[in-house]
């Protein structure tokens, strides 16, 4: 495990910001932190960074303490933040020039090479860039050094499709070459693209824990259906939980087989509709079910 | 050290210490030349005017405000010379961590291996030096000035010289004669330097104050309101002290007591020269009262101790988010 945290728990006098957060996040995986606003994202990842000290518990990367040791865990971490502020008197190359120069690990000519993959004009100032474009530059600062732990909070936030598309891409690539990455974000279908695990906060409390493997595999099924269904083989009947309504049938497979699929082939079924269930399905379990609770409550 | 971040504070400095610095070289340089303007005789009617029911208010005799050196370190205590330190001072030690937060761009800075301390320092020293370089311009335009202007003075008329005797006798009767003298020839710059140091010491403690006020803050504004009421309850303080003589025990209570440039040049002049001692003699000779270097190390020391504090404070608290 490259991040563990125990128990961390952050408190501001009456609001509890991350409540007894246990978790561990593997070496070389792409981890991603999901939630509403508030959940206490941003928060897990600043403690990560030793900018804000926990009330109780405790978190480590590569087996250093977070608060006592945060200038070595520095050396091993490249960390963007939500809100990337740069300073807007100097130009980008000399933004790019700084950061390499303050690590010291840091390569300038992987920063120009970043920077043009995202068509960044360095020759600006800060001052006078439009947000996504010093989203731009604050990535090309972060992915120009060698750390073996990227901590990315909304990468993509403020920036086009194509941009997104090769932030993900670089994500992607910074996986293949062994490092690994903490992804906060509340884009799902990026989720769903990049990452291995997802951890879901909701109000301060880690939730769950979804590997994404397992919910690559997971999809839903509506069909109108004529007929009786036939029965189910013994050995699906553990990943396949059907609803029918009438003519209509509802299933969603925990695994897809070959025999599910010739099991499918002899029922006698029209206006067929399958697709992965994705994020949105875990999401909405945890989070609208939470709204519209609160809403209740509120009524 | 990191010459990276040495880089961008001197390039976030130099502007306002630069600026700062060319208005007290030329304020000093202007300064002398006024003092060449006026001559003694014509100061001294002036000043004597007042001195009876004002005398209270001066740190220094009538004789040490006359004298040449007396009246070039006069300007040390004019407000644009203690206004304008004081606005390096405070608009540095602002900066310091509320303006890195302010601008939210000190999560950026403190993601990268640098301790907090490191980043505090680097600002501090830069700090320190540019008030250093403030300091020394002031006295570089004393020194410019008394290096260029001449003053006005009365020359005794010519002496009757005896032929084959070595006698002259005076002429009783003739006019003075008006003649220009360097003003060098009555001022010495290197006297003034203990005016100039005790500026810097200033800067130090205000510098220290806005720094402590800086580090508690993540709005700079609010760090330059409180620095800025900071000095002005102590310069107020100093002001009643001065004026109201039942009041001379808020002396106390304001560093401004500390600063007294034209007692230390005053110090610097007499003999034995008393402007670098920690102790100077009183009526009875006895070395027995706090010295210029008494007085400087207080401003230091209060300087010090509020960058020390700042420190402890600024390495333990939490950071927020930009906001």
């Amino acid at each position: 495990m490259i991040v563990e945290t125990r128990a961390l728990t952050k408190r501001y006098s009456a609001t509890t910001a991350l409540s007894n957060c246990t978790m561990q996040v593997r070496r070389g995986e792409v981890f991603g932190m999901l939630g509403p606003n508030g959940a206490g994202k941003t928060t897990l990842i600043r403690m990560l960074m030793g900018f804000l000290q926990p009330t109780s518990g405790s978190a480590s990367i590569d087996g250093l303490d977070c608060t006592t040791q945060s200038l070595t865990i520095r050396q091993r971490v490249s960390y963007l933040p939500g809100e990337a502020k740069l300073f807007r008197r100097m130009r980008g190359r000399d933004v790019l020039n700084f950061f390499v120069e303050v690590r010291g690990d840091g390569n300038l000519q992987t920063g120009l090479a970043v920077a043009s993959r995202l068509d960044l004009d360095l020759r600006r100032r800060v001052a006078s860039m439009s947000t996504g474009m010093r989203q731009k530059l604050a990535i090309s600062v972060v992915f120009a050094n060698e750390a073996p732990l990227l901590i990315l909070d909304e990468p993509t936030a403020n920036l086009d499709p194509t941009v997104r598309g090769e932030v993900l891409a670089m994500v992607h690539e910074a996986r293949e070459a062994g490092k690994t990455v903490i992804l906060s974000s509340h884009v799902l279908p990026e989720m769903e693209d990049v990452c291995d695990r997802v951890a879901f906060l909701r109000r301060g409390e880690f939730v769950h824990l979804q590997e994404m493997a397992k919910l690559r595999c997971v999809h839903s099924l509506t069909a109108n259906i004529s007929g009786e269904l036939p029965d189910l083989p013994r050995a699906l009947v553990a990943d396949i939980h059907l609803t029918r309504d009438a003519n209509r049938l509802s299933l969603r497979a925990d695994a897809v087989s070959p025999e599910f699929f010739t099991w499918l082939a002899s029922a006698r079924l029209s206006d067929v509709r399958m697709e992965p269930i994705g994020l949105r399905a875990v999401y909405d379990r945890f989070y609208h079910n939470a709204a519209s609770g609160s809403a209740k409550a509120a009524s | 050290m990191n010459r990276a971040l040495w880089k961008k504070c001197i390039g976030e400095a130099y502007v306002l210490v630069a600026s700062c610095s060319l208005l007290l070289f030329s304020f000093a340089w202007l300064w002398v030349w006024t003092v060449g303007l006026i001559n003694n005789s014509q100061f001294s009617a002036i000043i004597g005017q007042f001195w009876e029911d004002f005398q209270y208010m001066s740190p220094v005799s009538l004789g040490e405000l006359l004298s040449f050196p007396g009246r070039v370190v006069l300007g040390y205590i004019d407000p644009i010379v203690v206004f304008t330190m004081s606005f390096w001072a405070i608009a540095r030690g602002s900066d310091a961590v509320a303006g890195e937060l302010n601008r939210g761009t000190l999560e950026m800075l403190l993601a990268q291996p640098l301790g907090r301390l490191h980043v505090l320092a680097v600002h501090s020293t830069v700090t320190i030096l540019g008030t250093a370089a403030i300091a020394t311009a002031l006295w570089c335009g004393t020194w410019a000035g008394i290096s260029v202007v001449s003053v006005e003075e009365e020359a005794p008329p010519a002496s009757w010289k005896l032929p084959f005797l070595p006698l002259e006798i005076p002429n009783l009767f003739g006019q003075a004669e008006p003649r220009r003298v360097p003003i060098s020839e009555k001022v010495d710059a290197i006297d003034i330097i203990p005016g100039a140091f005790n500026l810097f010491s200033l800067g130090v403690c205000v510098a220290g104050i806005a720094t402590l006020a800086s580090s508690c803050d993540r709005y700079r504004w609010r760090a330059i309101g409180v620095a800025t009421g900071v000095f002005a309850i102590q310069f107020i303080t100093k002001a009643i002290a001065v004026t109201a003589p039942p009041l001379a025990w808020l002396k106390c209570f304001t560093f401004f007591t500390a600063y007294e440039p034209q007692v230390f040049v005053a110090s610097q002049l007499d003999s034995p020269p008393q402007g670098w001692t920690w102790l100077a003699q009183d009526e009875n000779g006895l070395w027995s009262l706090p010295g210029a270097l008494s007085y400087n190390g207080l401003l230091l020391g209060i300087g010090l101790l509020a960058y020390l504090l700042a420190a402890v404070i600024f390495v333990r608290r939490d950071l927020p988010a930009p906001a």
